[in-house]
């Protein structure tokens, strides 16, 4: 152990961390804890208390069955995040991130939701997967959130004891940004917005149903052959789901264009 | 005009394209009969052009290489060079072909001395065989192709003739060998035919890898291929790298080194022993090819190459009096098979061999010009004789047995004196070219050499002058029992023979008459009327020579003296020329041998094979035998080499190909991924959760291996504090972690490490860093403040 | 002031259970929501490193990271919806068609 430690060991000699031994872990937390309640200000109080609020909203978000609440402890989450984003001088970000976040983006997601019915129609009534199927998931998540967590936690968080820079009034509002975003950011901007472009028309064609298309179609005077390589041909067809006609499939959802509201709520965020 | 040079192979490369591309479509289009005659009126068209180019350039007066001028005051020194020439020489620079590093080579063109003669050789003779061809050809289905495939080869000769470099000569080269290919395999249905032509490319393939060794060796020594360069290299002996310490190769001179691998592919090129082998197999081409490719100008690459690289050949002695012994062996030995063989074309093969070994007989004598001179009138008489045999199988409906022909003269006249009088010529006959020729190499051949390899000259003679007997022999052998004597063969090919036809007497006519003149562009010093004639080739060839002639010492090729130095008895106080007597001496001997040879044939053959032939078969039974089985070379060559090769061959096919590359490599590749598929395919089984996992797991070891790189960052548990888990190193801008004060949010913790003192390194920019400025935050503070 | 390391480990503690929905959980549209998550966590990390530097490019980014995840949920809500059109399900499990 001490060879790789030796290995390990900076190139320039100096010394590895926590050469002299620590006076105990304990008594190490309890000045630790005494030193974070000394030091904290009212805002890093409030600080912790949002993130702490976004983190807890977000594990509810994770764990909850009902994809609704899910949804709504999101909103929740994405809320908390916007106030910490306040306490970090990104008072734009946050009221960006509360407009289309927790806003328009949750409204369509909890839209969807209700709309699809997942809880009564989808996984619920579903025959789930067995135990014995699951826990390789289980198992690999461990392992693999384990790991991120060890190398995240070594590198990203424990480097930068500083509460940065001095930061001038302007830092963070929506004329700063709006400069970089215009100045420098120009051409990013423009391809964002293609981008957004590109996911609106997406959304409408990846959504529209099938009987719409098949009705298009016919209309434009492609033949059964066309149809079926469009992948339009009757369900019975289709190898994918030999137990659902065309009927069950339609009818407990509406054909309904689920493009328009989200395109217009992201336009309407951005 | 830009770039006149390049039209020269340009005309016949275009027409082989035209012929390639279009040809076939023509003829369908139009019909065969008008098909044909545009494929050989636009193939013999471009030849012509090619051919006015070359002998415009040449003989113009005043702008030409001053061969006008040297037909009117017999000196080439007194030419004033040209606007834009310099010297005797047209040297066209097309562009730069292979630009590497500081190596350049040009796509470059030079029409001097030498290449003029050679262009004005394949030309001209090119273009006789191309009108020879239509006639011969008229019938064939590949009629467009062969047109085609006969332009190639004008193009890619002219290209290794006109070469200034020998890589683009290497170009030509190669051209010619494909063209060779193309050519002899040109029934390829046959299957004998498509394999002589498999032989060919082989045996020239061998001849081509010394060729492409020797410039490997060439370039490392002089760093550059072109031939003026080299010719710089070898201009002065005493610090020429050819010749330097460095640059030897296992202990001799990179000079020698080169010549011998560019002889090696010399000796392919122009059937040499050993690599002699294609040629007789060659004949299984159309007979106008055999004429042109396998007579008179493709074998004489070889021979030109080495005239070309004179200047080097001349600082390796070694290689000369080996070129010089295998020359002379291979004139006799050839000459000897001749005799006895009894097709045509066989015949006119083994003495076209013979004759290639007359000129490297002259080239490895150092006698340049003598072996030019004969490359030309060789040419003529060999082409004539070529295009004559073609007549006669024509005629025969192709039958090339000439034990069964006789009488021919009867039935055709024209081809019958044209083939008498080249028979006249090879043999040596006084006043015909081929006397002037081989005279003056058998003359060479006793008075050059160096001083380098003495007592060569006595068996280069020797051999030269038994060869030249056989010679003589096996020609007129050759005509008595084609065109004298009585008709041998059936009656039905007797009484419709293929009358001749003007298109193909028409070049024989002319080669003949070359045949018989175009040695008195070499008339020799003692004759009388010297004063008048002067030895034309020896004056034009000199720009090209002198370098080499102007050797002293062992390299001293030329005229023969004495180890002391004095110049033998033969040769003039002045040193300069052989004495009138020694020359007449040496003329009547070689008359006297060709005579001797003509008589012999004409006792024994006259009246078709005599009697007296059987006996003197018999009496020399083993080495007729001998002779009439071509001393067995094909067989050795299959004993000692094909039969070990193929079993290396067996071996390597069973054992490396088939076992190692095929079942453990390909196969064991394709098999592993196989095993390797199957046994992962479940993991592509579609569940969207199990690739997001594999997804995170990838991430994480990217992540992993940054982390745990030593440089980036410390890791592994912390012996003396479990609790931390490492970080970024301090030189990269980490910072301690104190466990304890964990929570503390200045910049710098109170802390008793040492780590936390370190220094950050130049370039390691911290946070706290009041150096860097922060770059927006002011500008928006004033910004805002504008506002 | 705050010290640059709590929202680092906010942002880590987002991402990880971001993570952990999207390997764990079952259900598509919970998934996606997940996704949301992470990218909310490296967003709140961008936002943290703006701050620290004092330069506004790391806001610049975090928009545009808004924009794309809007993008995204968009896209990936259609397809959702196509999806259990004709599948009758959200579970992922079941959508093994990309096998094929």
């Amino acid at each position: 152990m001490s060879l790789i430690l030796q290995t390990f060991a900076p190139a320039d000699g100096s010394a590895w961390p926590g050469e002299a031994p620590p006076p105990g872990a304990f008594s190490q937390l309890l000045s630790g804890v005494w030193e974070f309640l000394a030091h904290t200000t009212g805002a890093e109080y409030l600080f912790f208390f949002f993130a702490l609020l976004a983190v807890i909203c977000a594990a509810v978000t994770v764990s909850h069955r009902n994809p609704v609440v899910a949804a709504v402890w999101l909103v929740g989450s994405f809320s908390c995040v916007a106030i910490c984003y306040v306490m970090l001088s990104a008072t734009f970000l946050a009221a960006l991130q509360v407009l289309v976040y927790a806003g328009a983006m949750m409204v369509l997601f909890v839209f969807v939701v209700m709309v699809l019915d997942v809880d009564e129609r989808g996984a619920a009534n579903q025959p789930s997967t067995r135990k014995s199927r699951r826990w390789p998931y289980y198992g690999a998540a461990v392992v693999l959130v384990t790991g991120m967590t060890w190398v995240l936690w070594g590198t990203l968080t424990r480097q930068f004891h500083t509460s940065g820079r001095t930061i001038g009034t302007g830092f963070g509002t929506a004329e700063s940004v709006g400069r970089e975003l215009f100045g420098p950011a120009l051409f990013a901007f423009e391809g964002v917005s293609l981008l957004l472009l590109a996911a609106v028309i997406g959304a409408v064609v990846v959504a529209r149903s099938r009987r719409e298309r098949v009705k298009e179609a016919v209309a434009a005077g492609t033949s059964d052959e066309g149809l079926h390589v469009a992948g339009l041909g009757s369900a019975d067809e289709d190898p994918g789901t030999p137990d659902l006609t065309d009927a069950e499939v339609r009818q407990p959802f509406p054909a309904m264009d689920f493009g328009q509201p989200s395109a217009g709520g992201h336009e309407g965020g951005n | 005009m830009e770039h006149t040079l390049l039209w020269i192979p340009l005309f016949p490369l275009f027409g082989a394209l035209f012929n390639l591309l279009l040809g076939g479509l023509i003829a369908r289009t139009f019909g065969a009969r008008i098909g044909k005659e545009v494929a050989h009126l636009v193939a013999i068209g471009a030849v012509a052009f090619s051919c006015f180019f070359v002998f415009s350039l040449v003989l113009q007066p005043g702008h030409g290489l001053g061969f006008m001028h040297l037909l009117q005051t017999g000196d080439l020194r007194e030419i004033i060079p040209g606007p834009g020439r310099s010297g005797h020489r047209i040297v066209d620079q097309v562009y730069p072909w292979i630009v590497s590093g500081d190596t350049i080579v040009y796509f470059e063109l030079l029409l001097d001395n030498l290449s003029g003669l050679m262009c004005m050789i394949i030309t001209g003779v090119g273009l006789l065989i191309h009108i020879f061809s239509v006639g011969y050809m008229a019938k064939d289905e590949g009629y467009h192709r062969y047109f085609a495939y006969l332009n190639l080869f004008m193009a890619s000769m002219l290209i290794l003739v006109l070469g200034k470099s020998l890589v683009l000569t290497f170009v030509g080269w190669e051209g010619v060998g494909l063209c060779s290919y193309l050519l002899i395999g040109f029934w390829f249905t046959d299957e004998a035919k498509a394999s002589a032509g498999r032989k060919a490319f082989i045996t020239n393939r061998i001849g081509d890898f010394g060729v492409v060794l020797g410039m490997l060796i060439l370039f490392a020594a002089v760093n550059s291929l072109d031939y003026d360069a080299i010719r710089g290299a070898c201009a002065s002996i005493s610090d020429t790298p050819l010749l330097a310490d460095e640059t030897k190769i296992f202990g001799i001179t990179a000079a020698t080194a080169a010549t011998l691998c560019i002889f090696i592919g010399c000796a392919g090129k122009s059937a040499q022993i050993p690599l002699y082998v294609w040629l007789p197999d060659a004949m299984a081409g159309p007979t106008p090819v055999s004429a042109l490719i396998h007579a008179a100008t493709m074998v004489t690459a070889g021979v030109y190459l080495c005239v070309r690289l004179n200047f080097l050949f001349a600082l390796a002695p070694l290689t000369m009096a080996i070129i010089a012994l295998i020359g002379g062996i291979t004139a006799f030995f050839a000459a000897t098979i001749a005799i006895t063989q009894n097709d045509i074309k066989k015949v006119l093969a083994y003495s076209t061999v013979s004759q290639l070994g007359y000129m490297f007989l002259a080239v490895g004598m150092g006698a340049w010009a003598s072996a030019m001179f004969h490359v030309m009138t060789h040419a003529f008489f060999k082409a004539c004789l070529f295009l004559g045999s073609g007549a006669v199988i024509e005629a025969c409906h192709h039958n090339q047995d000439i034990r069964t022909m006789g009488g021919l003269r009867k039935r055709m006249g024209v081809t019958a004196v044209t083939f008498l009088i080249s028979c006249l010529a090879i043999s040596g006959v006084p006043f015909f070219s081929g006397f002037f020729s081989k005279d003056e190499i058998l003359l060479g051949a006793y008075t050059h050499a160096s001083a380098w390899s003495p007592g060569l000259n006595y068996a280069g003679y020797l051999l030269g002058m038994a060869a030249a007997l056989c010679t003589a022999l096996y020609m007129f052998r050759l005509y008595f029992l084609t065109f004298e004597g009585k008709w041998r063969g059936d009656s039905h090919t007797w009484e419709h023979y293929v009358k001749e036809h003007w298109i193909m007497s028409l070049p024989l006519v002319v080669l003949a008459v070359l045949a018989t003149f175009g040695g008195f562009l070499g008339y020799p010093h003692a004759l009388p009327g010297h004063e008048q004639l002067p030895h034309m080739l020896d004056a034009w060839l000199e720009p090209v020579v002198e370098v080499s002639h102007a050797f002293g010492g062992e390299y001293a090729i030329g005229l023969r003296h004495q180890l002391d130095g004095s110049p033998m008895w033969f040769a003039d106080p002045s040193g300069h020329h052989v004495t009138a007597a020694a020359e007449y001496t040496f003329m009547g001997i070689s008359v006297a041998v060709a005579l001797l040879g003509i008589g012999l044939a004409y006792v024994l053959y006259s009246r078709g094979p005599s009697k007296a032939a059987a006996d003197w078969a018999k009496r020399f039974g083993p080495l007729h035998a001998l002779s009439k089985g071509k001393y067995f070379v094909d067989e050795l060559y299959q004993t000692f080499i094909f039969t070990p090769l193929k079993a290396l061959s067996k071996v390597l096919w069973l054992g490396v190909d088939n076992a190692l590359i095929n079942d453990l490599g390909v196969h064991g590749v394709a098999g592993t991924v196989g095993i390797t598929g199957s046994a992962v395919r479940s993991w592509h089984n579609g569940s969207l959760r199990r690739y997001l996992a594999t997804l995170v797991f990838g991430f994480l070891v990217v992540l992993g291996a940054v982390y745990f790189n030593p440089r980036v960052s410390q890791v592994g548990p912390n012996v003396l504090n479990s609790s931390d888990p490492g970080g970024l190193r301090p030189e990269l801008g980490g910072v301690p972690v104190d466990w304890g004060r964990f929570w503390y949010r200045n910049a710098d913790p109170p802390s008793n490490r040492s780590r936390s003192q370190a220094s950050p390194r130049p370039g390691v920019v911290r946070p706290e860093d009041p150096t860097r400025a922060p770059r927006v935050a002011p500008g928006s503070a004033s910004a805002t403040g504008a506002r | 002031m705050i010290s640059i390391t709590a929202p680092l480990y906010l942002a880590f503690a987002l991402f990880i259970i971001g993570m952990i929905g999207v390997l764990v959980r079952r259900n598509v549209l919970i998934m996606l929501m997940s996704v949301e998550l992470m990218l909310n966590g490296a967003n709140v990390a961008l936002i943290a490193f703006s701050r620290l530097w004092g330069n506004l490019d790391g806001q610049v980014f975090a928009m545009f990271v808004i924009a794309v995840a809007a993008a995204e949920a968009a896209v990936g809500l259609a397809i959702v919806v196509s999806l259990f059109r004709s599948r009758a399900s959200a579970d992922v499990d079941q959508l093994t068609v990309l096998r094929d």
